[in-house]
C-alpha cells in the first residue's frame, strides 16, 4: 500500500518536474534549509526556556509562544519544500532508515512542542529539545549518507 | 600570489585531503555546519527581534543580549569553524561561485552592521535598554541583521548545488 502510493507519487508531473530542473531543486532545497533554521531557532528559544535555561525568572509562556510561532513559520517553509523535493526519490526515501527516523522525529516533535503547548515543565521542555535535535541529526543523516 | 593561486594551494593541504578523501570527513563537518547554523542563526533571530520590538518586550536589550550570547557564539563559532574547513577542500569551486561571493558579501554586510551596532547604537543603550520598541536605529540594525542571515543561509544551500 505504502509503495504504491511512494511510486505514484515517484512518477507524477511534480516529480518529473523538480527531477528535472536542479535549478528548481536548487531554490526549493534553500527554501527548506531556511524552514530547519527557523524550526532549530524556535525549539532552542521555547524548550531552553521551558527548562529555565535561557532567560530564568521570566514567564515560560514569553519563550514558548513565539517559539513555537517561529517553528510553525519554519515547518511552513519546510514541510511544502520538503514534499517537492523528495517526490523525484519518494520510493528510496520510503525505504531509507534516516529519513523514516526523520518523519518519526518531526511526527513526535511537532505533537509534543503544540499538543502540550500549555504544559510548561522542565520534562517537556528536555523531551521536545531531544525530539527537535533528534529531527536535525536524522536530516543530516539522510541527506549526507543516502 | 592571486587569490586563485592561494585556493589552489589550500586545496593541496593535508586539511583538504582529509574532507574530500576520508569515508565520512566531508559529511561529519558539513553536519557540524548545518547544526551550527541552526544554533547560531536560529538564536541571533531572537535579538534582532527584540531590537524590533517583537518578543520580550518587558525584558532589558541588555539582558536578552547577555542570555543569548553564549549560544550565538557557540554556533557562529561552529558554523565559521567548519565552514572554513569545508572551504579548504573545494577552494578552487567556491571562488568560481557565484552563491559563495554573494554568501561572503552578506557575511560581511551582517559584520559592518553588527559593529555599527556596537560602537554607536548600542552607546547609548542606558537611554533605551527598558524600552518595549527601541529607537529606530537599533530597529533597522534588526532588520538587516535578519535579512542578511535569511539571504545567506539561501545562497549557502544554492551554493552547494552549482558547486559539487
Amino acid at each position: 500500500m505504502m509503495d504504491a502510493a511512494l511510486s505514484w507519487y515517484q512518477n507524477t508531473a511534480l516529480a518529473s518536474t523538480v527531477g528535472s530542473s536542479p535549478t528548481l531543486t536548487a531554490m526549493l532545497s534553500a527554501l527548506h534549509a531556511l524552514g530547519f533554521t527557523f524550526v532549530m531557532g524556535g525549539a532552542l528559544f521555547a524548550n531552553l526556556g521551558r527548562l529555565g535555561v535561557l532567560f530564568p525568572g521570566r514567564p515560560v509562556r514569553d519563550l514558548t509562544i513565539p517559539g513555537s510561532k517561529l517553528i510553525a513559520l519554519g515547518l511552513a517553509f519546510s514541510l511544502p519544500t520538503g514534499l517537492m523535493l523528495v517526490a523525484p526519490r519518494a520510493t528510496a526515501a520510503g525505504h531509507n532508515t534516516f529519513f523514516g527516523l526523520k518523519m518519526l522525529f518531526l511526527v513526535l516533535a511537532a505533537a509534543v512542542q503544540f499538543g502540550l503547548l500549555r504544559r510548561d515543565t522542565r520534562a517537556i521542555g528536555a523531551a521536545g529539545l531531544a525530539l527537535w535535535l533528534g529531527l536535525a541529526a536524522a536530516a543530516c543523516a539522510f541527506i549526507l549518507l543516502e | 600570489m592571486t587569490l586563485l593561486q592561494i585556493c589552489e594551494w589550500l586545496e593541496s593541504t593535508r586539511l583538504a585531503e582529509l574532507v574530500t578523501q576520508s569515508l565520512y570527513g566531508f559529511q561529519i563537518v558539513v553536519a557540524v555546519h548545518l547544526m551550527g547554523l541552526g544554533l547560531s542563526v536560529g538564536t541571533v533571530i531572537w535579538f534582532d527581534l527584540r531590537l524590533l520590538g517583537k518578543v520580550l518586550q518587558t525584558t532589558p536589550v541588555s539582558e536578552v543580549y547577555r542570555r543569548l550570547a553564549p549560544w550565538m557564539l557557540a554556533g557562529f563559532t561552529m558554523m565559521f569553524a567548519s565552514g572554513a574547513v569545508i572551504f579548504v577542500g573545494f577552494a578552487t569551486a567556491a571562488y568560481a561561485n557565484p552563491y559563495f561571493r554573494v554568501k561572503l558579501a552578506v557575511i560581511a554586510l551582517a559584520g559592518v552592521n553588527a559593529v555599527l551596532f556596537h560602537f554607536f547604537t548600542q552607546r547609548r543603550l542606558a537611554g533605551w535598554d527598558a524600552w518595549a520598541y527601541p529607537p529606530a536605529a537599533a530597529r533597522v540594525a534588526g532588520a538587516v541583521s535578519i535579512a542578511s542571515w535569511i539571504v545567506v543561509v539561501l545562497a549557502g544551500r544554492m551554493m552547494s548545488y552549482t558547486m559539487f
